[in-house]
């Protein structure tokens, strides 16, 4: 395959699922944490792209990996306690969101918007953060919501009468974030078909 | 004896890192081919966790338990150190590289999850007071994760003479069987 292919795939929105896929999976139990989730998601890889486009330079290719984790973590723990002081409702809406906004420091998302950032010049880098962000918030919310209608037959935490008695146990447990979070992956092969996967260099 | 039995049961199959839990369910999705063999692959997590979860076990209980704002931070740096050690032992003493594997198990949520888990600043229930209980929930968080990352990459090995939708190929039908091998183990409980 040539090389022109896989830059095409690089830029595929099933990658983008792929990479932020501890997220998307376990936050997405209802479409309010799925909104906390990738907006948080967005933040993060935003940030850390513009800091590491900013330290250009600097950062040796050997330690890139370990600097923007770093980087990224520092906004992590930043983030978090805005979150925490001033939304607390979106905070304390999942069981587990402390410790699945943690792990966003370290997500390959974060890492390989990041690893472009320092190869690409400024705009480039804040133009394909947001887009790559945006995606991934618009697929994960409508998972969030797809799982909360059938699961508990509520959106946004508002009841939908008539999907009541037919609600799914199943589609808020984790078999339930796999196979929606699948069924919008397909829907994003059809509208950009994503060729090579097993070609994927790295994380 | 009995309950860390039920501890490590439950941590290798019914409550799996990276399919109940999702922590670290990237690398299983992408798991290619052509890179790392899975099970050395795991082992390789399996290390890095234990190691990791040791030190950040030290410092949380004795140094860090007031200022919790720092755990994330120092908790990162251990997991950074660590996975370059183990690559320095893959490479220098097992002559095997890992290559892209050292950005699998740095970018691994698992790894992070195990020590923030056992320093208690994740779930709520799922603290562990001693130093023992820590390493045996590491290892057993390490090793289930090696068994799904080998299952899940024999089972794509196969799947990828099989014809699928074109809809389908690649990341849907990763996630579907990573979703059926959840449902399998979800239905085990100890």
């Amino acid at each position: 395959m040539s090389k022109n292919e896989c830059r095409q795939v690089k830029t595929g929105p099933a990658l983008l699922l792929l990479l932020g896929a501890c997220p998307a999976l376990a936050l997405s139990t209802t479409a309010l944490s799925a909104v906390t989730a990738g907006a948080f998601l967005l933040a993060v890889t935003l940030l850390t792209s513009v800091t590491m486009a900013l330290l250009k330079g600097l950062v040796a290719k050997e330690i890139k990996l370990a600097a923007s984790v770093l980087v990224a973590t520092g906004y992590t723990v930043l983030l978090r306690l805005a979150v925490g002081a001033w939304l607390p409702d979106f905070y304390y809406a999942h069981g587990d969101m402390v410790l699945y906004l943690n792990a966003i420091a370290v997500s390959p998302f974060v890492y390989r918007q990041a690893e472009h950032a320092t190869e690409n010049g400024f705009g480039k880098t804040v133009a394909e953060s947001l887009l790559a962000g945006v995606c991934f918030l618009v697929s994960i919310v409508v998972v969030g919501a797809v799982r909360e209608i059938l699961g508990a037959a509520t959106v946004f935490g508002k009841e939908l009468t008539f999907m009541k008695d037919y609600t799914i146990a199943l589609a808020q447990k984790p078999f339930g974030g796999f196979v929606v979070l699948a069924l919008v992956a397909a829907v994003a092969n059809i509208i950009r078909p994503n060729k090579c996967m097993d070609c994927k260099k790295g994380a | 004896m009995k309950e860390m039995l039920a501890l490590i049961m439950a941590s290798v199959l019914a409550s799996n890192f990276a399919l109940t839990r999702f922590l670290g369910v990237e690398t299983v999705l992408g798991q290619c081919k052509s890179t790392v063999k899975p099970l050395f692959l795991g082992l390789a997590v399996t290390a890095t966790m234990v190691l990791s979860s040791i030190l950040s076990w030290v410092v949380a209980e004795w140094a860090l338990c007031p200022c919790s704002v720092l755990i994330l931070p120092i908790f990162v740096i251990f997991v950074l150190g660590m996975t370059a050690l183990v690559e320095l032992f893959c490479r220098k003493v097992l002559k095997n590289t890992l290559g892209s594997g050292f950005a699998m198990i740095a970018l691994n949520s698992a790894v992070l999850g195990v020590s923030l888990l056992n320093a208690g600043s994740g779930a709520k229930n799922y603290v562990h007071e001693s130093f023992f209980t820590t390493v045996v929930a590491a290892l057993a968080a390490g090793l289930g994760y090696a068994l799904v990352l080998s299952v899940y990459t024999a089972i794509r090995n196969r799947m990828d003479d099989c014809s699928a939708p074109r809809a389908m190929r690649g990341l849907p039908l990763s996630l579907l069987t990573a979703g059926f091998i959840s449902l399998a183990l979800s239905c085990l409980s100890f």
